[in-house]
């Protein structure tokens, strides 16, 4: 996709690359927002989780939560019927999770989408 | 006699958490009980006239306001095995002996029970409502880019 | 019992009281009805029946008992309790002394029995009522 944008724009080249990194470390921000939020307390003191800085590796970890947030829902009535599941509330906790996550790896990739574009209508 | 035996707590996973840790979330385990506490109470109310029969309870909410008056600086050890232990706790359920039986032997009060049942369902709702609110600020959270 | 029932055996409890507590509704409304029956299609007075509970167990996966409720534990003739001997030499069931026996039904403390199985019929109901209110609470978390 960057190889296309034009030959030998060096300079075109570094704007794009430093636009779409912009892009990635606020949708890295906000997921590690997320993920502090959804950890209790108690686990403060843990070290946070280091994440992938370049921007296939942000694309392919959004694309796979959203993977694994779609299948773990296709997977609950499974959970459900094989006695997996206690109580409602877990019902509804396990579905609000899988949907957190799609939402959040929709979001990125619409920020990356959008950086693109920005930096598409830059003349080169 | 045999009562109820306590559900496993829900995951951390299940509660949204990325990175899995020993002991559910809090509010996970909290709204457990509170569900494990709604299934006692209705053993109790179905067994209200059965002869012999002894009342249970669930207790958590107690236990945990013990566990987290645990040593509050981080003194180290001290601190560590607060944590633990608050993470290993688990709601118990009690047979009630302090109640006195009626004739037939049972304990079940009707009027006590109701009670229970209406203020744990409070409880319960309480809890959920908190739930709510955390998983709407996920949601703004993830969707503030709009 | 294990599978998708583990999220209903609250419900489940509440409904083994509610079949148990009609049971002995129907009961005590045939004791009131054959309260001065004095002869019955297999001969004799009619005989107070009495209902005993005793509490219901499940097996649970890993294959401890586990409380689910109560459960009927049989209809019986309750032999304790006398029959009432009254002296009719005019009722058509007396026998050759002129004593007729009656049931062994007191009417008032039947009817006290029947209030007290409606009430725990009724507290069973809402029981269930409240089990249906929890779920649909969790269950709009996901909106």
């Amino acid at each position: 996709m960057i190889d296309r944008v034009g030959q030998g724009g060096g300079l075109a080249r570094a704007a794009i690359e430093a636009a779409l990194k912009a892009q990635a470390d606020a949708a890295l921000e906000i997921r590690e927002q997320v993920a502090r939020a959804l950890t209790s307390p108690a686990q403060e003191g843990r070290a946070a989780p280091s994440f992938p800085r370049s921007l296939e590796s942000v694309l392919g970890s959004g694309l796979r939560a959203a993977d694994a947030g779609v299948a773990s829902v296709e997977r609950l009535p499974v959970a459900m019927v094989q006695g997996e599941v206690q109580a409602f509330h877990e019902i509804a906790a396990r579905l609000k999770q899988a949907e957190l996550t799609f939402k959040f790896a929709l979001e990125v990739r619409n920020k990356l989408i959008d950086a693109y574009r920005e930096t598409m209508r830059m003349s080169v | 006699m045999s009562g109820i035996s306590p559900m496993t707590p829900m995951s951390p996973m299940s509660l949204g958490g990325p990175g899995a840790t020993a002991g559910a979330d809090l509010l996970a385990r909290l709204l457990s009980a509170a569900s494990l506490r709604a299934e006692v109470i209705a053993n109790n109310i179905a067994n209200q006239n059965t002869p012999g029969f002894r009342r249970q309870t669930v207790r958590f909410e107690e236990l945990l306001r013990g566990a987290l008056a645990g040593p509050t600086s981080a003194a180290g050890e001290a601190h560590a095995s607060a944590a633990r232990r608050l993470a290993a706790l688990e709601p118990r359920i009690e047979e009630d002996r302090l109640t006195p039986p009626r004739a037939d032997g049972n304990n079940v009060t009707l009027e006590l029970e109701m009670n229970a049942l209406r203020q744990n369902q409070l409880l319960y709702e309480a809890y959920a409502a908190v739930l709510a609110t955390r998983f709407e600020v996920l949601r703004a959270s993830v969707e503030s880019g709009r | 019992m294990d599978g998708i029932g583990k999220l209903f055996s609250g419900m489940r409890a509440a409904a083994s009281g509610l079949a148990a507590e009609r049971i002995r509704i129907d009961v005590i409304a045939r004791n009131i009805a054959n309260a001065e029956t004095t002869r019955t299609p297999e001969g004799g007075p009619y005989v107070r029946q009495v209902v005993s509970f005793e509490p219901l167990l499940e097996r649970a996966a890993d294959g401890r008992a586990q409380a689910a409720g109560v459960r009927v534990a049989s209809v019986e003739p309750d032999r304790s309790t006398p029959m009432e001997r009254v002296f009719d030499p005019q009722h058509p069931d007396a026998d050759a002394h002129g004593f007729v026996l009656l049931p062994n039904v007191n009417t008032t403390q039947e009817m006290a029995d029947l209030i007290t199985a409606m009430r725990a019929y009724e507290a069973n109901l809402s029981v269930q009522e409240s089990f249906v209110r929890m779920a649909e609470r969790a269950l709009r978390l996901v909106q």
